[in-house]
């Protein structure tokens, strides 16, 4: 029990307790504020797996960034407060044992095949070495994305905005 | 730097042209016609096509080969060139409110398609296809005053989304075991954690992978959003989805497919596993898409499911690609895809001017005959190539790809494909019947726009042409490929 498994096992709770708060929260800010956690924590364990890019990345991204335009979209748009029903009827119920019975093959499936040997301490990438691949090797996925994310913009514009007659 | 401009000039060109459309929308008053918008998106895609043309028949890899073009993939986005083409000619008459961010969507998705079927890397493939679907979620929302037209946009995205997410974590699992996300190189290394003993994760990923494939393609067990979409999508986007989306799916899976499984020491999955998977799906999609079809009154609702039948027929002819590896299947898939397009596409478009602003059930086409006997004739025209009756392209298409089934000995799968093609007869020809034998109580004469007769014209001929002369499409395409 040293002091990296004790960082994951807080984490991880924190990022599974998270979603579940996310699923079960009747307030939609509840459920923002409890996905961010959830991105918080997965920051921290991308931080012990040692990509520290991808934390800050997360942090930037996800935490950050999402988090607070999902905050201001509440904020700026009026969410209908309805009580969710709590029964649970029969589709519910074909969903959680599907859910189930996929988790237990994937889990079954890792646990069965050889741990791969610990990785040695190798250095990690370093923002430059990623930077050289993004923009020469990637190049091309690089721009597509940001056609993809103008895609997005102007596809949330049209579909948000009123009639105008 | 200069050359890589040339090889990737198809696409750059779509960016002008989405580029100067971005512009255009905002220099054009709120109230002036869009149609400029549109006679550009149109020149964009001929230019795209032209530039295709030119490139020849030169092999060409790109960025360490995560992009590559050869003469088979050139053919193919000359498809989906000519797909939108129709499509654009279409929206002319099309009524969405934003008819500008319109075009530039539907140039952004071809952009999306056309990089999609030249990407020989993982991250490059899953950002080409989200390009094309997310620009297709928007499209198919875009009549907002049609509430089906929301709901057919929001069951896409959840749908999509969670195709998305599967594909992308079958993905995964094949990067872990190969370290690599080149699609030329990965095979070998898949083949080295094969023997080592990590057959399960190979399993796994291919099991997640098939998932998000076969929703992306609308195969059964995974076709649930298709009818809904077609339906409540408007008339131009559903031809785009029928026609552009669904080329490009095939031929994505095809080459993610073929490509993953390669290498010598893959073969035995490949037998054991892939096809008999991709069996299933094909033989399912076949029998429940043509017998579901049989219930359907609304005219895209029917076509959605005969549209799930026939992904089930171009299945049958990815499988003996996959099988044989030879021209003669390449050409075969190639063969119905012509044909699939052109019969869609005027379809599609003789639907979209007889429905208008009405929701086409059958009964809009009842004695049709009467009001526009050209009309009549042209849609029998496009039902019976969908059908495969001898003298149109349809039947072509699916003689070749039965050949090839036969040649790969798949029994069962041709047996299936005769004997649903026997039941698709049944609701195709009851549309005909409607239009001929059915009394009208509305004689309102039907009047087309010029664009709208344009589509049905190419389409119509098309569909003679390479009904009654195959081998001119055949032996072109075995040159220019070989």
């Amino acid at each position: 029990m040293n002091a990296e498994f004790l960082a994951f096992s807080i984490l991880s709770v924190f990022a599974i307790g998270g979603a579940v708060f996310f699923l079960n929260a009747g307030k939609v800010m509840h459920m923002a504020i409890a996905l961010a956690f959830t991105f918080f924590s997965l920051a921290g364990i991308y931080l012990l797996l040692q990509a520290e890019f991808l934390a800050v990345v997360q942090v930037l991204v996800y935490a950050g960034g999402i988090s607070i335009l999902m905050i201001f979209g509440i904020m700026l748009t009026k969410p209908e407060e309805g009580a969710p029903s709590r029964s649970f009827q029969y589709h519910q119920w074909i969903s959680l044992a599907t859910v189930t019975g996929f988790f237990v093959i994937i889990m079954t499936i890792i646990y069965q095949t050889p741990i791969l040997t610990p990785a040695g301490k190798e250095t990690s990438a370093s923002v430059k070495s990623i930077g050289s691949i993004l923009f020469k090797n990637y190049a091309i996925p690089f721009e597509l994305a940001s056609i993809l994310l103008l895609v997005a913009l102007i596809g949330a514009i049209v579909l948000a905005r009123k009639e105008q007659k | 730097m200069r050359e890589m401009v040339m090889h990737l000039s198809p696409e750059w060109i779509l960016l002008v042209g989405i580029a100067l459309v971005l512009i255009g929308e905002i220099l054009l008053h709120k109230d002036s016609s869009r149609s400029m918008l549109g006679i550009i998106a149109i020149l964009t895609v001929l230019g795209s096509g032209t530039l295709l043309i030119l490139q020849g028949k030169e092999v060409i890899t790109l960025f360490d080969g995560s992009y590559t073009s050869d003469p088979f993939i050139r053919s193919i986005k000359g498809l989906l060139v000519a797909g939108t083409l129709f499509v654009l000619l279409l929206s002319w008459t099309e009524k969405i409110v934003a008819k500008g961010e319109y075009y530039l969507l539907v140039l952004a998705a071809l952009l999306g398609a056309m990089s999609l079927i030249s990407s020989s890397d993982l991250i490059f493939l899953f950002v080409s296809l989200e390009l094309l679907s997310l620009s297709a979620y928007v499209l198919v929302g875009m009549q907002q005053d049609r509430l089906v037209s929301s709901e057919a946009a929001w069951k896409y995205v959840i749908y999509g989304g969670a195709s998305s997410a599967f594909l992308l974590y079958g993905m995964s699992f094949f990067y872990g075991l190969s370290g690599t996300t080149n699609l030329t190189k990965i095979s070998g290394n898949l083949a080295v954690a094969y023997v080592n003993g990590y057959e399960l994760f190979l399993y796994l990923g291919f099991v997640l992978l098939l998932v998000g494939i076969g929703f992306k393609l609308a195969a059964v067990p995974f076709h649930m959003w298709a009818p809904d979409v077609y339906q409540g999508a408007p008339t131009t986007v559903t031809t785009f989805l029928a026609i552009v989306s669904k080329i490009a799916g095939f031929i994505f899976a095809l080459r993610l497919i073929s490509m993953l499984f390669a290498s010598g020491g893959l073969q035995s999955i490949l037998h054991s596993m892939v096809v008999p998977s991709l069996l299933i799906l094909s033989m399912l999609s076949m029998i429940f898409g043509n017998v579901t079809a049989l219930k359907q009154h609304h005219l895209k609702r029917m076509l959605a499911y005969s549209s799930i039948g026939h992904a089930g027929y171009m299945l049958v002819a990815v499988i003996s690609i996959l099988l044989d590896k030879q021209e003669s299947s390449l050409s075969s898939l190639y063969y119905y895809f012509v044909a699939y397009l052109l019969a869609s596409a005027g379809t599609f478009a003789t639907i979209h001017v007889i429905a208008k602003d009405r929701s086409p059930d059958r009964k809009v086409l009842s004695g049709l005959y009467k009001r526009s006997p050209g009309l009549a004739f042209s849609l029998s025209v496009f039902l019976l190539s969908l059908a495969g009756i001898p003298f149109t392209a349809g039947f072509i298409g699916k003689f070749t790809i039965l050949v090839s089934a036969f040649g790969n000995s798949m029994y069962w799968l041709t047996g299936t494909m005769l004997l649903t093609t026997v039941i698709s007869y049944f609701y195709y020809f009851r549309v005909i019947r409607q239009m001929y034998w059915q009394e009208d109580e509305d004689v309102s004469q039907v009047t087309m726009h010029w664009s709208i007769g344009i589509v049905i014209t190419f389409s119509l001929i098309g569909t003679f042409f390479f009904g009654i002369m195959p081998n001119v499409l055949l032996q072109n395409l075995s040159n220019w490929i070989g």
